[in-house]
């Protein structure tokens, strides 16, 4: 019994002993795993903005660009993120929706901007998409719901046309489960807090959004995985703790009414809320 | 790690072959199992229940296939459930898991190559013990 307590004992050690030798060595740096998994996100990211493209018009006007650009600006100033990283898109769209993509890519719709009657409200849905960036969501949703393999067929180009479809509507649907968008909302509220601005403008706009006009009752309580916007304004102004206040506007009244008055030229009426 | 041993007494063919099968089973099971582990326990168990009312030399060696066969389930299965968690739920490529692949790739391979070179001994009516399963075998297995 003994021998075999001594070599049962010295098996175990020999196998933990080569599995930990053998992780000092940087497989992951050997195997480029990090740039791998870059190129598939950034590769997936453009399938998914082609198909944007196809179906919505691009709003490219100057005015709409550089407003919104400010504001990531100053999300940017005392924050970890690098402007560089993130990648606005604004498409012509009624729907009240942003959402991230994989590869720092945030889309915005017109319907969204319209909607929103400060620049902190603005600031505060890019902050939460910034979040779910910095969380790499947009990725862990859809390998959670494809599978990382079907994902690189898709890049490859030997998955169907509907796999896309579905993979877009996901991400731009509220199916971000309870965690993600708590940690989402989190962590944004932390990056406006960081950069002088309190959450509470956000979470006006979420209350807005819950009593908004048109909007069946059904509407109102998200997939069952997802925290309802009343609840989450509620969750927001739990954490919001400003540092330093902002005393000057984040964006000078002329140029947001000017921003919003051609944003209302592309937009029509909005139809439905998800960000 | 493998030691050729005298057996209590010369083994007929009939057992030769028995003992020999044993260890062959597990090979083809390795084969047809990848990538779920518990097929490969599962024919060497399938083998062993057939056997274990055999000669003293067939159910020895059923009984050292058998058990080579666990500690493989437990760590190929560590390695199949922590694969699926990377392409399922995104759990990280680390340094750690693929060091722990690469071993139990190794693990696998000497595995192998012993149970190759075993069901060709025990074919020629050699007892080949192994390290750690060999000496358990002798207290489990009795005459």
């Amino acid at each position: 019994m003994r021998k075999v307590l001594f070599q049962g004992t010295i098996s175990l050690l020999i196998f933990f002993g080569s599995w930990l030798i053998m992780a000092q060595v940087e497989w992951t740096e050997i195997l480029r795993v990090d740039k791998q998994k870059d190129e598939t996100e950034s590769a997936l990211a453009e399938i998914l903005l082609k198909d944007l493209e196809n179906n919505y018009e691009r709003i490219n006007d100057s005015i709409v660009i550089s407003t919104l650009d400010t504001l990531l600006k100053k999300l940017e100033k005392k924050n970890i993120f690098d402007r560089e990283d993130i990648n606005l898109h604004i498409f012509n769209n009624s729907e009240i929706n942003a959402y991230a993509l994989p590869d720092g890519h945030i889309v915005i719709n017109s319907g969204l901007i319209h909607e929103t009657e400060r620049p902190e409200e603005l600031a505060g849905v890019m902050a939460h998409e910034i979040a779910h960036i910095q969380a790499n969501h947009a990725m862990k949703k859809l390998v959670r719901e494809f599978g990382l393999n079907m994902l690189i067929s898709m890049i490859s180009g030997g998955a169907g046309s509907d796999v896309l479809k579905q993979s877009g509507r996901l991400l731009s649907s509220r199916a971000f489960n309870r965690e993600m968008e708590q940690e989402a909302d989190r962590l944004g509220v932390q990056i406006l807090n960081r950069s002088g601005i309190s959450a509470e403008p956000l979470a006006d706009f979420l209350y807005l959004l819950a009593n908004y006009n048109g909007l069946g009752s059904e509407a109102l309580v998200w997939l069952s995985t997802h925290p309802e916007l009343k609840s989450r304004a509620a969750y927001i102004l739990e954490f919001d703790e400003p540092q330093q206040t902002h005393t000057e506007a984040l964006i000078e009244e002329s140029v947001w009414a000017e921003m919003k008055s051609r944003i209302h030229r592309e937009v029509g009426a909005p139809e439905d809320i998800g960000l | 790690m493998i030691h050729l041993k005298t057996f209590d007494y010369n083994p007929g063919e009939h057992e030769r072959e028995k003992a020999s099968n044993s260890y062959l089973m597990s090979l083809i099971a390795v084969i047809a199992g990848l990538p779920l582990p518990i097929i490969n326990l599962l024919a060497t168990f399938i083998f062993y229940m057939g056997n274990r009312k055999g000669t003293y030399f067939v159910r020895w060696h059923c009984t050292q296939a058998l058990l080579s066969q666990f500690s493989l389930l437990l760590c190929n299965s560590i390695a199949f459930w922590w694969t699926l968690s990377v392409f399922f739920a995104q759990r990280e490529i680390s340094d750690y898991y693929i060091a722990y692949m690469t071993t139990v790739f190794i693990f696998n391979l000497f595995e192998f190559m012993a149970t190759i070179y075993t069901a060709v001994k025990t074919r020629k009516g050699e007892h080949v013990e192994w390290w750690f399963y060999g000496p358990l075998t002798q207290i489990l297995v009795k005459q």
